[in-house]
C-alpha cells in the first residue's frame, strides 16, 4: 500500500476549478451532490478524505484495509445522500459512517490475527509512557523511542471493545468534544463520558500490565 | 447539602462523572460536589489521577496520521459514476432512447428470423453481395419446384406487408408468422 505525501486529485480539481466549488459550504456541495453533481460530491471526497483516512487508520489494525475502507465510506455517503435530511452537519453524518464502516469491516475480519501486546514493546508501563513525555528530545533514540510508544498505544487502543475503542479515537485522536462524539455515534454526552471513562482505566490495566510482565 | 450516603454507593453514582471532571467538563456546582468525595475517597482519586495520566498519554502519543491514498477519488468515482449517470439522466431523452433500442432489437428479430440473404439469394440476388462474405452455416437441401414456388409466395406476402406496416414493430409481427 502507497500513501503518497501530496494529494493529486486531479479529475477533481478540474471539475471544480470551473464552478468555484471548493469554495463551496458543504451545505450548499451536498445539495448539489444529492442533485447528481459528482464534481461537487468531489469537493467533498477532497475535501474529508484526509480526516477520514487519519480515523479509519486508527480505528483499523490491519493498513492494507484502509484504502477499501475509505473508499467504501465515500461510496456508501454517496448513496445515503438523498436520505441526508440535514439535521447533522455533513461531516458529523461522515463521521458516523466512517465508525460504523470500519467496525463493520473490522468484524467481518474473522482470520483477523489476534492483537498482543508484547511485554519486549516497552518496559515500565504507563509510568516510564508517561515520564518519557517531557524528557523526549530531537535526536533519533528519542524519535526511535516515540515511535515506539506511538505503536504500543495504538495497539492497546485497537484491542478495546469497539465502542470504547471509537470514543477514544474521536476524542483523544481526532480531538472531537464529547457532545460532537455523541451525535457521530448516536448516544448520550453522559455515555460518551462513561465510555472514555471504562477506556481508561482498562487503558491503564493494559499498558500498566506490561510494567509487571518486564 | 452535605454527602451523607455510603462511600461506596457514591463512588458508583460519580464514576460516570470522573472522565468530565478529570477534563474540567463539568459545570462549577457537579465539579464542587466531585471534589467533596474525592476529598474523602482515595479509590476515586486514583481513578482521577489515573485517567488524566492515560488520556495525557494517549493526546501526546497520538499515532501518526496518514496521508490518503492518491486514488481515493478515482476509486471512488470509478463505482459511483454508473449510478450518477442513471441518476442524472435527462427525462426528454427516455422516449428517444426507448425507441432506438426497440427498433435495433426489432432489426436484430429480423436479422434472425426473417433472414433475407435467402430471400435474395432465391430471388436471383448473391448473398455475398448483400451481405459481405457471410455465408451459412450449413448448406441448404435442393429445393424442389414447389418448395421454390411457395417460398416465392411467402416472399411475396412478406414484401407486401411490410409496405402496409412501415414501423419496426411489423417486422416482429412478420417473424412471428406460423409456418404453413
Amino acid at each position: 500500500m502507497s500513501y503518497a505525501i501530496t494529494r493529486p486529485v486531479a479529475t477533481v480539481r478540474e471539475q471544480a476549478a470551473a464552478t468555484d466549488a471548493p469554495h463551496d459550504s458543504d451545505a450548499r456541495l451536498v445539495q448539489r451532490a444529492s442533485a447528481g453533481d459528482v464534481a461537487a460530491f468531489g469537493v467533498l471526497v477532497e475535501r474529508y478524505q484526509r480526516p477520514m483516512t487519519a480515523l479509519v487508520a486508527r480505528m483499523t489494525a490491519n493498513m492494507d484495509d484502509v484504502d477499501d475502507i475509505v473508499q467504501e465510506v465515500f461510496v456508501r455517503a454517496w448513496k445515503g445522500l438523498p436520505r441526508f435530511r440535514g439535521d447533522a452537519q455533513f461531516s458529523t453524518w461522515l463521521y458516523r459512517i466512517a465508525v460504523n464502516t470500519t467496525i463493520k469491516f473490522r468484524s467481518r475480519r474473522q482470520n483477523e490475527q489476534a492483537l498482543s501486546l508484547s511485554a519486549e514493546t516497552l518496559t515500565g508501563g504507563i509510568d516510564a509512557l508517561s515520564s518519557t513525555l517531557t524528557s523526549e528530545g530531537g535526536d533519533p533514540f528519542h524519535s526511535a523511542q516515540r515511535r515506539e510508544q506511538e505503536d504500543l498505544v495504538r495497539r492497546a487502543v485497537l484491542a478495546l471493545p469497539e465502542k470504547q475503542r471509537a470514543v477514544v479515537v474521536l476524542h483523544y485522536f481526532e480531538g472531537h468534544s464529547c457532545e460532537e462524539i455523541s451525535h457521530i455515534v448516536g448516544c448520550s454526552v453522559g455515555t460518551v463520558w462513561s465510555r472514555l471513562h471504562y477506556a481508561c482505566k482498562r487503558l491503564k490495566g493494559t499498558l500498566g500490565a506490561l510494567e509487571g510482565a518486564a | 447539602m452535605k454527602d451523607i450516603m455510603p462511600t461506596r454507593w457514591l463512588c458508583k453514582r460519580y464514576s460516570a462523572f470522573l472522565a468530565a471532571y478529570s477534563e474540567n467538563a463539568l459545570p462549577p456546582k457537579a465539579a464542587a460536589r466531585i471534589e467533596a468525595h474525592l476529598a474523602a475517597c482515595s479509590a476515586c482519586r486514583d481513578d482521577v489521577r489515573a485517567l488524566r495520566q492515560v488520556s495525557g498519554v494517549l493526546t501526546a502519543r497520538k499515532p501518526s496520521v496518514l496521508e490518503p491514498s492518491a486514488e481515493v477519488w478515482q476509486r471512488v468515482h470509478a463505482r459511483i459514476a454508473p449510478d450518477a449517470r442513471a441518476g442524472a439522466r435527462p427525462v426528454w431523452r427516455l422516449p428517444v432512447l426507448t425507441s432506438a433500442a426497440g427498433l435495433a432489437a426489432a432489426a436484430a428479430l429480423f436479422c434472425v428470423f426473417v433472414r433475407p440473404w435467402d430471400a435474395s439469394s432465391s430471388s436471383g440476388l448473391s448473398a455475398s453481395a448483400a451481405w459481405g462474405d457471410r455465408k451459412p452455416s450449413a448448406p441448404a437441401a435442393p429445393m424442389t419446384r414447389t418448395d421454390k414456388e411457395r417460398a416465392r409466395a411467402d416472399i411475396a406476402a412478406a414484401a407486401a406487408s411490410r409496405a402496409a406496416m412501415p414501423n419496426a414493430a411489423a417486422e416482429i409481427a412478420l417473424s412471428a408468422r406460423p409456418e404453413p
